[in-house]
């Protein structure tokens, strides 16, 4: 081979050396975009299933006020907190479904204070913790009057 | 010279021919596994909007929905949706739909399951492009037309006729009172897989009944199995479920939540009947005629059989009733 | 200027454009900010929760009235006497006063919570106002002869 055709083949590694480096940043900006995206779209994925598990907590007919099978919002019936708080924990696995890792309290501010702990499935492996407190009505059915509570839920997503 | 001449010119040849197979299939590479991921993420991506329908289904009752999501099939079973290779298992799930679901539309529906009091949401879902014909005069055809969405590819027909090919992926029949499944004419639908040609006979009322389900097998009806409904939300639930077997699976595990809800209620009803502001023996005789009911759909909801139906449909009336006592001398309602 | 310069000179001008809109794609488009759903939830939730909880609420101390009846007293006349010798009106601001400051106060949200028939001259006023954005709900009372206003503003 000559000078004249070395010089030539050296050039076109050294282009295709460019090029591949060039693309190689574009890949590592495009990887890295991703990845920013992937992250984001996992924490509103995990704040849409804090919300939806908060949700499904407050229309639990295990736990929701009715009367004449008409649904109170916003109310828990103190009787059937009572009484779901020993199945639930009893059915934690049957719960898992719908309440994933969380922990499900609820507490009576007025007139007396009180505290029930109706579902609690922890983890340490978490990548995000939510905590939602609602303000709640809390019905006792037997002496017909209403309490002010908050129902504290908190959630954690792997 | 000229053989070092045409040595370079071949060298040449061959570094091109590298360097181009390598770019080649450095960018297929990419592409592949881009397609790969992109496909992997779009079924990911309609598995959680499912997930989500699923999830939301406990919070509205009586509500339907359209959801517009990728062109997809959506493989349904007993506690079980999967999307190509992407699957989701539940411990208990209630949703009434038939084994595949395909198009880029999805119908949701939800009822409430009360018997009497609301124990849980029953989830329908189906696609757009399956169709839906009732056919029927009595009252619970009519009922039953009217509570199926109207964003449903679905008919009515009053007496029964001749049924044409639309080229819908599925085509389910409802069947109502004393129509005989075999003098529906098949039609062009005998073209179709046997499996994707199902109907229901039903015969009962709005509050229980028995459901024959059959299949198409070549140009006649097969008849695959029986089985029974509780309530109008348990009749639609067989509507939506293509087999026997999905749509007891569905009520087995409505009735686990059946059975749950009344522990808490008997839990309620017996603090209720205790408690020291029911002093008048009206309210006491009320709590305890309802735990007498109570009682009996805790034990009859167990299991999802026909016994079973009968003694929870019984029991729900008398409980409706003890409510309406509770109501009338001013006691605490039951439920 | 020679052709040759006046060519590398667009060139030049053409790759820093591309650099500065490519800068605002970036920014703009691909890196957008996260959308807050739960804060969303959370905050519109809150205010009507709170406030219609609070009304629902049997007073315990006044023969188990609700806060609304206790409230429309408060408007019309203060015949009510609770057990603890309140009146009607401060009856229901201490105890707003007590389940806010347990509820809104240690979750470190700022609140300003009104009773009123006339918004001048307010029947109850409990927390400080809102400066900037706010959520709020507010709820009309009918009385016998005006409607009480119960309003809610969480900043």
């Amino acid at each position: 081979m000559d000078k004249k055709s070395q010089i030539q083949i050296g050039e076109t590694i050294a282009v295709l050396f460019v090029f591949f480096i060039l693309v190689a940043i574009g890949f590592i900006f495009y990887v890295k975009v991703i990845q920013s995206n992937l992250e984001q779209e996992k924490d509103e994925a995990s704040q849409l299933r804090s919300v939806g598990i908060a949700q499904r907590v407050m229309f639990l007919p295990e736990l929701q006020c009715s009367e004449d099978n008409i649904i109170t919002d916003n109310c828990i019936d103190v009787l059937k907190l009572e009484s779901a708080k020993g199945i639930m924990k009893e059915k934690e696995l049957y719960y898992y479904d719908m309440f994933e890792y969380s922990s499900i309290n609820i507490t009576q501010i007025y007139p007396t204070e009180a505290k029930w702990s109706i579902y609690s499935k922890e983890t340490d492996d978490f990548s995000s913790k939510f905590v939602t407190n609602v303000p709640i009505s809390l019905f006792d059915p037997a002496g017909r009057k209403y309490g002010f509570g908050v129902l504290a839920i908190e959630t954690m997503l792997k | 010279m000229i053989n070092k001449k045409a040595f370079e010119i071949q060298f040449n040849w061959i570094f091109v021919l590298a360097a181009g197979a390598a770019i080649l299939l450095f960018f297929t590479i990419v592409v592949v596994k881009q397609k790969g991921l992109a496909e992997t993420s779009t079924k990911a991506s309609v598995l959680k909007s499912i997930e989500a329908i699923v999830a939301g289904a406990g919070v509205g009752t009586d509500t339907t929905n359209t959801i517009q999501m990728p062109d997809s099939a959506i493989e349904i079973g007993c506690n079980r949706i999967s999307i190509g290779g992407v699957s989701k298992q539940y411990q208990s799930m209630v949703m009434f739909a038939p084994d595949l679901i395909k198009g880029s539309k999805l119908v949701t529906q939800t009822l409430g399951f009360s018997v009497p009091y609301r124990a849980t949401n029953m989830l329908y879902l189906t696609g757009q492009q399956a169709r839906y014909i009732l056919i029927g005069d009595n009252n619970l055809a009519k009922e039953i037309n009217k509570t199926l969405p109207s964003i449903l590819t679905k008919e009515f027909h009053k007496t029964s006729s001749l049924i044409s090919n639309k080229n819908n992926y599925k085509v389910r029949l409802i069947i109502f009172g004393d129509i005989d499944a075999n003098s529906i004419g098949m039609g062009s639908l005998d073209k179709m897989p046997d499996s994707d040609v199902t109907a229901i006979k039903v015969n009962g009322d709005d509050q229980k009944g028995a459901i024959q389900f059959y299949q198409k097998d070549g140009s006649a009806w097969s008849l695959k199995g029986g089985s029974i409904y509780i309530g109008r939300s348990s009749l639609i639930g067989a509507v939506y479920a293509d087999t026997v077997e999905s749509y007891e699976c569905n009520m087995q595990n409505a009735f686990s939540r059946l059975n749950l809800v009344t522990k808490i209620y008997k839990g309620r009803t017996e603090v209720l009947r205790d408690s020291d502001l029911t002093e008048r023996p009206r309210c006491i005789d009320t709590y305890n005629g309802a735990l007498t009911q109570l009682n009996k759909i805790y034990a009859a909801s167990s299991n999802f059989n026909n016994i079973n139906v009968e003694t929870i449909s019984e029991a729900a009336k008398e409980l409706s009733n003890q409510n309406k006592n509770a109501q009338k001398y001013s006691c605490t309602m039951i439920y | 200027m020679k052709r040759a310069q006046m060519e590398i000179l667009g060139l030049a001008i053409v790759v820093v454009l591309i650099l500065v809109a490519t800068t605002f794609i970036v920014r703009f488009l691909v890196l957008k900010s996260p959308t807050e759903y739960r804060a969303g939830f959370v905050s519109s939730e809150l205010a009507s929760n709170t406030l219609n909880t609070f009304l629902k609420t049997s007073a315990a101390e006044c023969s188990q009235l609700s806060m609304t009846e206790l409230l429309q007293d408060c408007a019309r006349a203060e015949s009510i006497t609770c057990d603890n010798g309140q009146s009607s009106c401060s009856f229901v601001n201490s105890t707003a006063k007590s389940i806010l400051s347990k509820t809104l106060g240690i979750w470190a949200i700022r609140y300003e919570f009104l009773a009123y028939t006339d918004a001048k001259l307010p029947l109850i006023k409990i927390g400080q106002q809102c400066r900037g954005e706010k959520k709020s709900k507010l709820f009309p009372i009918p009385a016998t002869t005006t409607t009480i206003y119960a309003k809610l503003d969480i900043c």
